[in-house]
């Protein structure tokens, strides 16, 4: 599976799951300022277990890594060992 | 701003328990668990121009006149607003931010009240205080932004929409029953907490406010990066707060034992401005045993391998269905089954951390917001609360408790250790 299409997936997820229907949310966005704490990043988290059996270590679970959707799906790429 | 409100609302789960847990706090505190939070700002406050705001947001008469309302036994209790006009919301005047109540002169408890606090620095305080069991945290929060006109009114949802259809009731006593056991293998064996206090005797609250910013504030975020606590960072308040309490009751004498700490979670879906009326709060039980209090970095991976576990199972979700489920049981039933197991001692304390959302708030009535602090509902058993919140540059850490039960080298004990966990040097 692509970058991209991780991406898309995750964007799915979060606007399905997290977000109110009227809010948006792209790669780019900044999660925090579209209300997503803390809680939420740890759901997206165990979401990317569960759906691209991926454990990202504790180590990795850093605001950095989880600022964005874009961020989070190449964190995920590097955790795999694979980039598109 | 006008809006059609419902006569009638039902009560979430979250405000069915917390009923519960507020009647069994005032049988033994003999007063209401208040919360309240204080906006301070960088100029003097209009009183009346705020008095007017205030009342013009409709909101404020529904949640004025709103008592529960339950038709026959095994029906869904509701709040109704009765439309009885009993007066003015609005408790402004006292001299002490402590004198405010949520029960009105006439021994009515009034939902909703602020009061203003002009300093002779030019600074102000505008204080809102309301009652725990219809608003959770994060609603008045909303709501002071309403106030504020930090938000336009139109996306502001003060109701929540219909829910839907119950899952299958299969399905609701499944969840139930996986609560009940969840909550069987975190309460046994007894765990420990503060002593109780005697019926008597009403016990008081005092607050203790640490506000950590700056340097103290970069040391702090520090020690949770070298602790790998990442996101988590609600997860290393809980920690540092945990120890500190178990330091605290060790300077009182009480022999160590493992800690039980429910932690409330927002439900609402994020980005969206409501609903404020009602809690809407799931709760996860972490129960941390004694062997692992002695180090910081075992404390904090229990806590995270608890908190994943729980998400794991869905576990928020069979809570919510489960203290759904409990809103047909009358409050005395529901309060007797929920004391059963621990004999009333929910937690060996109660924590909160309100997160950050509040930073959004940069003005409020055209004064610049200098910080927001919470002052967390105090509820006994066992008497003890910490909130963390963090905006504006400052985390606070309100602690909500009673020198009838913890004298001031106690809680100095408490402080220091969780200081000195936060990783923050000196004395408070």
């Amino acid at each position: 599976m692509s970058t991209t299409e991780i991406e898309r997936e995750l964007c799915r997820f979060v606007a399905e799951n997290i977000l109110d229907a009227d809010v948006a949310v792209d790669e780019t966005t900044v999660l925090a300022q579209i209300g997503i704490d803390s809680f939420s990043l740890m759901e997206i988290v165990l979401f990317i277990e569960r759906q691209f059996g991926v454990t990202l270590p504790d180590n990795a679970l850093t605001p950095e890594n989880l600022a964005s959707i874009h961020a989070i799906a190449s964190c995920i790429a590097t955790h795999r060992g694979t980039r598109s | 701003m006008t809006a059609s409100f419902p006569s009638t609302l039902p009560l979430t789960g979250a405000d069915h328990f917390l009923c519960a847990l507020g009647r069994l706090s005032r049988h033994i505190s003999g007063g209401e668990a208040a919360c309240r939070i204080d906006i301070h700002v960088d100029g003097p406050l209009d009183e009346k121009h705020i008095a007017a705001r205030f009342r013009s947001l409709t909101v404020v008469e529904w949640l004025c006149h709103v008592n529960v309302h339950t038709t026959f036994p095994g029906a869904l209790p509701c709040w109704r607003s009765s439309g009885n006009n009993r007066g003015t919301a609005v408790s402004s005047g006292a001299t002490s931010i402590h004198n405010i109540t949520t029960l009105g002169p006439d021994g009515v408890p009034r939902m909703l009240g602020f009061k203003i606090v002009n300093r002779p620095d030019q600074s102000a305080i505008f204080t809102l205080i309301w009652h725990h069991s219809i608003i959770d945290a994060h609603g008045a929060e909303m709501f002071v932004k309403a106030v504020a006109g930090a938000v336009d009114p139109e996306p502001m949802r003060f109701f929540p929409a219909a829910p839907g259809a119950p899952p299958p009731l299969v399905d609701r006593l499944n969840a139930a029953k996986a609560v009940k056991n969840h909550m069987k293998q975190v309460s046994s064996p007894a765990f420990a907490t503060l002593p109780a206090v005697s019926r008597r005797t009403p016990a008081t609250t005092r607050y203790k406010v640490l506000e950590i910013s700056g340097a103290d504030l970069e040391r702090c975020d520090a020690r949770a990066k070298a602790l790998g606590a990442g996101v988590r960072r609600s997860l290393f308040y809980l920690g540092a707060t945990v120890r500190g309490f178990d330091s605290m009751l060790r300077s009182m004498g009480i022999s160590s034992g493992d800690l039980v700490v429910p932690m409330p979670l927002d439900r609402r879906k994020r980005g969206a401005f409501g609903p404020v009326v009602s809690n809407h709060v799931c709760f996860y039980f972490y129960r941390i045993p004694k062997d692992v209090l002695a180090d910081q970095a075992s404390t904090l991976s229990t806590l995270s391998a608890q908190m994943q576990a729980m998400m794991r199972s869905r576990f928020h979700e069979s809570y919510a269905c489960f203290s759904d489920l409990c809103r047909r049981l009358p409050i005395p039933l529901y309060l007797w089954l929920l004391k059963r197991p621990t004999r009333g001692r929910f937690a060996s304390f109660f924590f909160s951390d309100t997160g950050e959302s509040m930073n959004d708030l940069t003005h409020f009535m055209g004064r610049r917001v200098t910080k927001a602090i919470h002052y967390p509902p105090n509820f006994f058993p066992p008497g003890f609360t910490v909130v963390f919140s963090r905006n504006h540059g400052v985390l606070s850490v309100s602690i909500a408790y009673s020198p009838d039960i913890i004298a001031d080298e106690c809680l100095q004990q408490f402080i220091h250790r969780l200081r000195s966990d936060l990783g923050i040097c000196g004395e408070d």
